[in-house]
């Protein structure tokens, strides 16, 4: 066992490992009900997750930011409908400061591994400070986290510079370089046009071309934010406004002919009005239907790609030999710079396998057929663990921010129940957790994600299961899993005392 | 009232199957999804004026019935007294539902002047009824409405483009259309209808009378009201809610066309209605959405 230094909160009611959206917002939850027994383990030096570590150039959301921020802590200072990265970035921050979680977070505290104690029924979680112990275990640990380099021969031998989007080297300059963007997703689409102005050469490598639909970004007016700090009321007029419509545009992700045409139709004529060249234009225009992959939102992309210094390769990179990089349509790149913009580790989370539930079951194990959870919230074998923003959380048409918030309404019923309970163990049955998963996969069955054509992030390849994704408007995510149900958990056993 | 038909609607991917029955000289088209996909009570719409099955519904038929069953019904338009057309309407839908979903219940649910058909079809026969949602509905047309169905008339009269833009204009609520462009104005004004049927409707529309009626209302009701409602002020619904035993009501934040302008939370409401009509408890005002 690692010498632990004293720390009042090293024996909680509550562990919760992750300090994103997911983990600042149950702790800013647990504060305002009065709760001090909870500890945040974030393996960084800083809160924020994804907001913290994507600083790439053009960072932004692409959920407009009146929704993508939290319902209880609207913001009336965003300084546009897609706030840039730092923004949200220190939107979260204020909000730790704020509501008072300093004293709960522990930061370089990485959770190395976290175990199911059967004698006392409680958790134990081993990191670089030492162990913390909790009744309940929270991984509020992200999907989108863990970066994900392309499999790439000769990869490792490139002689430039190389960097994932999500670990951007601000040191290295870029100016007149000649760059590499590897990849054409949501991240790819941000960096490209700020990387075009400034690279003397900039290749995109692209495997699969995404559907782009415009943007319609504004800057806030001052009378607009002022307006917002007075009336609270109309920052949440129009964050409803824009709940509502996002929500509507599920019915073109579950193939409704009409609204499925004007998704596509959005997209393609955005396509049409900025690209005039046919060639450019036939390499541009994605070969699966539209929202399989996540739909971009962008106004700058393919003016950059048409720029004299930026050359469209339409072919996945496939190796790398010093300073060359070759496409899979044979040609051949001198680069100085690859940036890597492929994503991250998604379906096979690396968190599931530091945690280890009854019998010292790893979860990546009872996961091995992909990953579920009742709920998108427990787990069979895994007592008193929850999850957030895990499987089934996924959404192309809305924002994650209500899907998590609607777990923490889970969480925190489950753990009034808990406390009216004498602290009974909360444990879903392998049945419970499958019927949930067998009516996910049933109901993504009807959706573009399985049927669109299409291999996304939002999909387990090991089985095809769209794993990460909930398969329905937002709002039913809410109906169905916001609410507690004790009767849906074992609650036999009862954590022992705290020391 | 009329309402915009901006989403022509097609069921998609959802499996339908087209019927017809004729009452007298008037023939009833209707739309049914079939597939049952649970225990829920299946759901019957009944449109607005100048509306249809796929052109209010376009939203509401498919992702409602992704989870239960739907039958959409095409009300036909009766010539008679103007007075007598809510009955006639509601006649049309009875026989829908006797004819498609007999012996069961069936949650009811109407827009517009399908609220007031609705209403009356679950006031005339509570045994067709289990659940009756009234979305824009109106207990008694009152002064105000009568002044609009007024200039209706006298533009008809004078000139149908203006008429038009009055339609959208009264449709939509006033954010939806300050947000909209020019071209996206002009396609909205040139989705209305100011054809004969319509006129009838109108008519009908003028003698709307559910004062008798809403008290014989047995089942759960959901009142459904826009705030920004100029053609059936939300004051209206709020009549029905004083007029309904067992009413509950809540607002979504929209003009008259809620079906466009807010068609996820109507699918929301209704399908959460469906599952659990007694949710909320009569004489309840559903909670503030806040998402
Ligand atoms: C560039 C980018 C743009 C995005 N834009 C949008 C958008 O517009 N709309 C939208 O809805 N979503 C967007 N997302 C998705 C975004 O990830 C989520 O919206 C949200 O930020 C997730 O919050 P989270 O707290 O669940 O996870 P994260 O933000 O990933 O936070 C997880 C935290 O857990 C920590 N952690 C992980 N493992 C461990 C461990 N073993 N021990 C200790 N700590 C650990 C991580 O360091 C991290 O701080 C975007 C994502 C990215 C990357």
């Amino acid at each position: 066992m690692p010498t632990s230094t004293p720390d009042a909160l090293r024996d909680v009611s509550v562990i919760i490992v992750g300090a994103g959206f997911s983990g600042l917002g149950l702790g800013i939850q647990l504060r305002r009900r009065g709760e001090s027994s909870f500890v945040i383990l974030e393996r960084a030096d800083d809160v924020g997750g994804s907001w913290r570590d994507n600083t790439y150039p053009g960072v932004a959301c692409d959920v407009p930011s009146p929704l993508y921020s939290y319902s209880f802590r609207t913001n009336p200072d965003w300084s546009r409908m897609f706030s840039p990265g730092q923004e949200i970035w220190d939107y979260l921050r204020a909000a730790a400061r704020e509501e008072g979680l300093g004293p709960h977070l522990r930061f370089g505290a990485e959770m190395l591994e976290a175990r199911w104690n059967e004698n006392d029924h409680r958790w134990t979680v081993r990191t670089p400070q030492g162990e913390f112990y909790g009744d309940v275990l929270v991984a509020a640990t992200g999907h989108l986290t863990d970066i994900k380099l392309p499999e790439v021969p000769g990869l490792e031998t490139f002689t430039g510079e190389l960097f994932h989007s999500a670990r951007w080297n601000h040191d290295f300059p870029l100016a007149g370089k000649r760059i590499g963007v590897v990849g054409t997703g949501a991240s790819a689409i941000q960096i490209v046009p700020q990387l075009a102005e400034i690279a003397d050469q900039l290749v995109v490598f692209q495997r699969s071309a995404p559907y782009i639909q415009p943007r319609r970004d504004r800057v806030f007016s001052e009378a607009e934010k002022n307006l917002f700090r007075r009336d609270q009321r109309t920052v949440e007029e129009m964050r409803e406004m824009l709940f509502w419509y996002n929500d509507s545009r599920f019915a073109a992700r579950r193939l409704i002919d009409d609204y499925l045409a004007e998704a596509s139709w959005q997209a393609l004529s955005h396509l049409d009005k900025q690209v005039s060249d046919p060639e450019l234009r036939a390499k541009l225009t994605p070969d699966y239907t539209i929202g399989c992959k996540r739909i971009l939102l962008s106004d700058d992309y393919y003016p950059a790609i048409q720029r004299p210094n930026v050359h469209l390769e339409a072919a996945a990179l496939e190796r790398v030999e010093g300073s060359t990089a070759f496409s899979a349509a044979g040609e051949a790149f001198e680069l100085d710079v690859l940036v890597v913009a492929t994503g991250f580790e998604t379906y096979d989370l690396p968190s599931s396998y530091r945690i280890f539930g009854r019998g010292g079951n790893a979860l990546a194990d009872h996961w091995s057929n992909g990953m579920q959870a009742y709920k998108s919230i427990a787990t069979a074998g895994f007592p008193n663990l929850f999850l957030l923003n895990g499987p089934g959380t996924s959404l192309g048409h809305n924002s994650v921010i209500y899907m998590i918030e609607a777990q923490i309404d889970h969480l925190l019923a489950a753990l009034d129940w808990r406390s009216a309970h004498d602290g009974r163990v909360l444990e879903v049955s392998s049945d419970i957790e499958n019927a949930f998963a067998k009516r996910l996969d049933e109901g993504a069955a009807e959706t573009v994600i399985i049927r669109g054509g299409c291999s996304s992030w939002y999909l387990d390849p090991r089985n095809g299961r769209a794993t990460l994704s909930w398969p329905d408007f937002a709002h039913r995510f809410r109906d169905e899993c916001a609410p507690f149900d004790p009767a849906a958990y074992d609650h036999g056993e009862q954590s022992a005392a705290r020391a | 009232m009329s309402t915009a038909s901006t989403v022509p609607a097609t069921a998609g991917d959802v499996k339908e199957n087209h019927g017809s029955l004729h009452i007298g000289d008037l023939e009833v088209n209707f739309f049914d999804s079939v597939d049952e996909h649970s225990g829920l009570p299946p759901i019957v719409l009944v449109h607005g004026t100048g509306g249809s099955a796929r052109s209010h519904f376009g939203f509401l038929f498919p992702m409602l019935a992704a989870k239960q069953r739907v039958v959409a019904v095409d009300l036909a338009t009766p010539q008679g007294p103007p007075d007598e057309g809510q009955i006639r309407m509601a006649e049309q839908v009875q026989a829908v539902i006797e004819k498609v979903l007999p012996d069961r219940p069936v949650t009811l649910a109407g827009y517009s002047l399908g609220a007031v058909v609705a209403a009356t079809a679950a006031g005339t026969r509570p045994d067709l009824v289990g659940g009756l949602i009234l979305m824009a509905g109106w207990l008694k047309t009152d002064a105000q409405q009568k002044l609009r169905n007024d200039i209706w008339r006298a533009l008809r009269q004078s000139d149908v483009e203006a008429l038009r833009r009055y339609q959208a204009f009264c449709a939509f609520s006033a954010p939806l259309l300050a947000m909209l462009s020019d071209g996206e104005i002009e396609a909205l004004v040139s989705s209305f209808r100011t054809d004969d049927l319509m006129a009838a409707q109108m008519e009908i529309n003028r003698h709307v009378d559910l004062t008798d009626v809403a008290p014989k209302i047995a089942c759960p009701t959901l009142i459904v009201a826009g705030t920004d409602d100029l053609m059936t002020p939300f004051r209206q619904s709020k009549r029905l809610f004083g007029a309904i035993a067992d009413a509950r009501y809540t607002e979504v934040t929209s003009g008259h066309a809620m079906v466009v302008e807010r068609p996820a939370e109507l699918v929301h409401l209704i399908a959460a209605f469906n599952a659990n009509p007694n949710q909320y408890p009569a004489g309840a005002i559903l909670p503030t959405r806040r998402p």
